[in-house]
Order: C-alpha cells, then structure tokens, then sequence
C-alpha cells in the first residue's frame, strides 16, 4: 500500500496562511505523513484547473525535493455552478476535461470525481482518461453509500465497460459509528444545549438503526427533520450546518458493504475526525475498514484525510495525521 | 465551516460615508462568484444596505446582484474580498461588526437544490 495524505486536512492552516502551498508540502514530507501525496485542485492552485508550465515544472521538482509521489488530484463536479440552471451533461462532461488533463500535466495517476457524474457521463469521460493516461474514481461520500443506487448504476456501468481507468474512491466518512466526540465538545462551549446536543445525537441514531438512506427523498427528509430539531431550540444559522454535519458528513453504511466496490477501487480517503488517546478512532472505524481493504487485496494508496478541521481548532493537525496513520499501519500488520 | 474566520481582524475602514471590510471565504476551495448567493453586514448594530454593497476580489468590483451571473469569475481561496458599502461611522473607538454570509457549494446539489450554506462572524476592531 501507499500511505499519504491530503492536503485538505490541512485546510485550516492553509486558510489562516500559516503555510504557503509548497511550505506545506515541505512541512508534510518533514513529518514523514508521506509518501502519497493528494491535492484538491480548486484549494491549492489558484487558477485552476488551467495549469501554467512554471507551476508545473516547480511542483515536479517539489516531488523531486521531497520525495513526496502524487497520488490523487481532487477535481470537482460543480453541476450547480450556475444561478439559473444545472449544468447539462454535455456541460458537465466538458467541465471536467482540463481538470483531467491538469493531473496529467502534474503527475497524478488518479483523478477523484464526483457523484453529479453519471454512468454515462464517465462512459464519456473514458477516451478522455485514456487520453491523459489517468485513472477516474468516483469518490463515494457520504450521503452516498456503495449500495445506493446511484453508486450501484456506476459499479454496473464499469462492470460492462470492464476498463482498468474506472473506479472508485471510497470515503470512510460514509461509514460512521458514532457522531464524532470533539464536534460535542465544539458545540458545548459555543453554548449549544445539552438537550439539542442529545436530540441530535439521538436522530443521528435512529438513522443509524434505519440505515444508509437509498433514496434522495430519504437524505431530504432527514435534513429536514435535523434542520427543524435546530430551529426548535434555537440554534438558529446553526441549523444548516447541524444538518450537513448529522446527515451529510457522519454516513450509516456497514463496513461490510465497501466489498462490492472494493475490486474498482482505484484510491482510498481515510476519512477520519478524531483519534483517542487509545490511538483509536472513535467514530469512525478504520481498523474493521483497513481488515476489509486488506482481506480483498487492496495494494493501493490511502490519503488520510483530516475533517475534524471544520470545528477543531485546538489539535495539531499533522500530528492527528500521524496518529491515523499509525492505526491504519497497525491494521494492517494485525491482519 | 470556520465562520470565525469570515471578517479579518483590524481591517475595517471608514472613507466618507463609505464603510469597507474584507471577508474570507467560510468554506476550503475556490467558488465561482455565481455562489455568492447574499452579503448581510452590520456595523455597530447598523445595517448596511444591500443595494449599495460592493464587492471586490481580483482587482474587480461587483455589486451583489452582478454577481449570480458570473460563474466565469472566481474567488480564490486564499484571497480576501473587500466588501464596501454606504454607512457614516459612530464616533468611538471601538466598533462591533458582524457579516454574514450566504454561499452556494456548486458541487453539493440535493434534493432541495443546489446547497446554499450560511456562516457568521462578528468582531470588535478599531477602524
């Protein structure tokens, strides 16, 4: 396997401007969270998704510097780019065409793409891969699952098509076991009542016992249901969050369900919120994920991917990094 | 996400009867200008009007309702906007603003829509 990171769990101190792009990919080879190395092209790179020859060349003699290896560039699917309408699928194909080609440009082997592309929009795609010599995985994220049917209508798609350039890149975030304790913690001192805090954390079980919802009618009344609970106690423009958070980040799906996929998985988001001081992760269970991977042979690259960002801001994130990658090597050497 | 960090500390400025601020963006990837969806700001409890907001990133100034059409523009992630809008400053040293602001997540699109996320932030600082 490759271990690495994303840039992403960074977000925070990129966003505060305490690392430029390339001190941050320094400071991650430093601290040895390598040797993969993945990027979200509209975070990193202003501009994108064109791509000058000077960045290119610099960012070729970083991995050089470094010794970091480019795993996976994260493009995006941004159906709702614009305020009138959709983008139409010919418009959404179009879209990804030079994002695809940046990770050509850059090195990388793996382009992650989003669910707004259908099966036969990657079936289109496909020339466009093969062209660049790039592997495409539809990242499954939460809300998603590998059994919805939206990811199933892919599977089958690829299962036809049979070409090594398809695939998958799983998300663990889809496959919660508890709602992260630090986000708890985040909302207690920003005030949030004990009641609300218990209502949600109830709700986010009832879904859990109901299941990963198959439906886009089933994620929308859940939302719903979350965003009414928050506005009954008061939690005003918190509600939306709450909601994003309780149905959009925290996923249902069984561990088990990941083997369907895990034969077209081309790159893996080692999703994680927090780590104890047991060195496990609480939330979310890597050391089943990482059996699972492992009992299907997976050889490939796993970014480890930092979300508890988004309200923690008192954990050092590279050090988090390290203590989830030391728990997925640890699994991997259990099995 | 990280709405705390919306309104950059000590950055807010009165000219005349124009107030200015810069914002970062609450969220970790550049958005097409199309996302900023609203701007609501208040100065020392003081709204300031909507219609004579402007908004600039990129050498180029917008008012907020140029803005849904420009999915051809974007606003970088590591790159403040300076908002500026019609408000005469009260006389004291210290002032209490907040902003709040309304973007859509291009890639996010749900049943109920595109996602339009809302963040706050409210800061004290000397102008």
């Amino acid at each position: 396997m490759i271990q690495g990171v994303t840039l992403y769990s960074f977000t925070r101190a990129f966003h505060q401007r305490r690392y430029g792009f390339a001190d941050l990919v320094r400071e991650v080879a430093r601290r040895g969270l390598g040797p993969g190395l993945e990027l979200v092209g509209f975070q990193s790179i202003k501009g994108f998704p064109a791509i000058g020859d000077e960045f290119a060349d610099r960012f070729r003699s970083l991995m050089d510097e470094t010794g970091l290896t480019p795993t996976c560039l994260s493009a995006n699917a941004d159906a709702g780019l614009r305020r009138d309408r959709l983008l139409t699928d010919d418009e959404l194909v179009d879209y990804m065409r030079p994002q695809i080609a940046a990770a050509q440009k850059l090195g990388f082997p793996v382009v992650r793409v989003q669910i707004s592309l259908a099966p036969d929009d990657m079936e289109r795609l496909l020339p466009v891969a093969e062209e660049h010599g790039v592997r495409l995985g539809l990242e499954i994220h939460s809300h998603q699952h590998p059994k919805h049917p939206a990811i199933q209508a892919l599977l089958e798609r690829y299962e036809k098509l049979g070409s090594p350039l398809l695939g998958f890149v799983p998300d663990w975030g889809a496959s919660l076991r508890a709602v992260p304790q630090t986000l708890l913690r985040r909302y207690r001192a920003a005030g949030v009542s004990e009641e609300l805090l218990e209502a949600l954390v109830a709700t986010w079980q009832e879904h859990h016992l109901e299941g990963p919802p198959m439906t886009e009618q089933q994620h929308g009344r859940w939302f719903g249901q979350v965003m009414q609970l928050a506005h009954r106690h008061g939690a005003g423009d918190r509600a939306i969050e709450m909601a994003v958070n309780f149905t959009g980040l925290f996923g249902h799906a069984p561990v088990a369900d990941w083997a369907d996929v895990l034969p077209w998985t081309v790159h893996t988001h080692a999703k994680f919120y927090e780590i104890d001081e047991t060195g496990d992760e609480p939330s979310v269970p890597v050391r089943e994920l990482v059996g699972l991977w492992v009992s299907h042979g997976y050889e490939g690259s796993y970014s480890s991917e930092w979300e508890g960002f988004h309200w923690n801001d008192w954990d050092d994130p590279f050090e988090v990094v390290a203590a989830e990658q030391a728990l997925i090597r640890a699994a991997e050497g259990n099995r | 996400m990280m709405p705390e960090l919306i309104i950059e500390p000590e950055t807010l400025k009165f000219k005349g009867d124009r107030v200015r601020l810069n914002v970062r963006m609450p969220w970790y990837r550049a958005l097409p200008l199309s996302s900023v969806a609203d701007v609501r700001w208040t100065v020392d409890g003081r709204p300031v009007p909507r219609e004579s907001i402007t908004w600039t990133v990129d050498g180029a100034t917008y008012r907020l309702d140029d803005l849904p059409p420009r999915h051809d523009k974007w606003w970088y992630v590591l790159d403040s906007a300076e908002i500026e809008g019609d408000l005469i400053a009260f006389d004291r040293d210290r002032h209490d603003v907040a902003v709040t602001l309304s973007l859509y997540i291009p890639y996010i699109t749900t049943d109920r829509g595109v996602l339009l996320i809302e963040e706050s932030d409210a800061k004290e600082m000397a102008a």
